[in-house]
């Protein structure tokens, strides 16, 4: 399923990245999540579930997308992964068009959110909900 | 002479209102179970401390208050976390430049943990919100997203986009009435 509209979320065990410009963020505790590390990808992005939760079940956000091989594409999207490093990241060439871009791959549980969607998409209003899933106990 | 200067000293620091020994910021006001206003500020340990009852013109001085307090709050949680991303960053690089291992770079963030994690503030109230766009809209060299909005004030990332809506429908109502 490909998803495109502001506020669309995936959540999985390990993601693939591609972004135009990846920039590492900071480290953030995230409710029912723990401590994850935060990085923003910009200018055509896109998250692609490479391995699913197990459970299959959503830990942050109700309305995410979990099967194998759902995509997020946007312009901007924000990145936690359940790590204390970041990810290498390493260069693609001529992913959009003739544009270089980056890419990296996560493995641990990963959540991926769009802040910006494509701009002048009129299938892509209004934003989707974040339905926050109860918060529970965070085991370390 | 010593002794007597003591005891006022030990007199002084117990005698503080509660907020401000419990609170690390420098300033306070609130309404009592009376109906009386106080406010307190301090400086170089100095305590200044007003108490009496609220009359109209002290009203709007003291809402003034409130919001400066709450802006000083959000101006202290911005920088802190500003810089523990900064800090953050800074181990990070050393780590992609090979200038510490691995195992010294889980050994940092593991023993000072506070000066790189950034906390979320679950109590993180609308009004304040209010007061966080307005200080973000102040910054005009920048564009905040709601991401980095989450990051600078402590705010969970879920909570911003149904702060920034009820914000958004506030702003729409005020100016419909003006």
């Amino acid at each position: 399923m490909k998803l495109f509209q502001d506020n669309t979320s995936i959540e999985c065990l390990s993601a693939e990245i591609i972004s135009r410009k990846i920039i590492n963020s900071s480290y953030m505790v995230i409710n029912n999540v723990g401590k994850c590390f935060l990085y923003k990808c910009s200018r055509n992005s896109e998250a692609v579930i490479k391995k699913e939760l197990s459970p299959k079940e959503a830990i942050y956000n109700q309305n995410s997308a979990l099967d194998l091989d759902d995509i997020l594409e946007a312009e901007n999207i924000s990145v936690a992964m359940k790590s204390k490093r970041a990810p290498k990241i390493f260069k693609v060439g001529a992913h959009s068009h003739r544009h270089n871009a980056q890419t990296c791959m996560s493995d641990n549980y990963t959540f991926a959110m769009i802040t910006k969607q494509v701009p002048n998409n009129p299938f892509a209003i209004p934003p989707h909900e974040i339905i926050p899933v109860q918060p529970k106990e965070i085991k370390e | 002479m010593n002794d007597i200067l003591k005891i006022r000293d030990e007199q002084a620091l117990t005698s503080l209102p509660m907020l401000i020994t419990k609170n690390s910021f420098p300033t306070t006001s609130g309404i009592d179970t009376t109906g009386k206003y106080f406010l307190a500020t301090s400086e170089n340990n100095n305590v200044n401390f007003c108490y009496g009852t609220l009359d109209g013109s002290i009203k709007n001085h003291l809402s003034n208050f409130h919001k400066y307090i709450s802006k000083e709050r959000l101006y202290i949680t911005a920088i802190s976390n500003l810089y523990k991303k900064v800090d953050y960053l800074q181990l990070t690089m050393q780590l992609d430049n090979e200038l510490i291992s691995e195992d010294e770079f889980d050994y940092e963030l593991e023993t000072f943990e506070n000066r790189y994690l950034i906390s979320s503030n679950d109590n993180f109230k609308s009004d304040e919100f209010e007061l966080a766009v307005s200080i973000a809209n102040n910054i005009t060299q920048r564009e905040f997203s709601t991401d980095e909005l989450a990051e600078l004030f402590s705010i969970p990332i879920e909570r911003v986009n149904k702060l920034l809506q009820d914000y958004e429908f506030k702003c729409k109502f005020l100016n419909s009435n003006i």
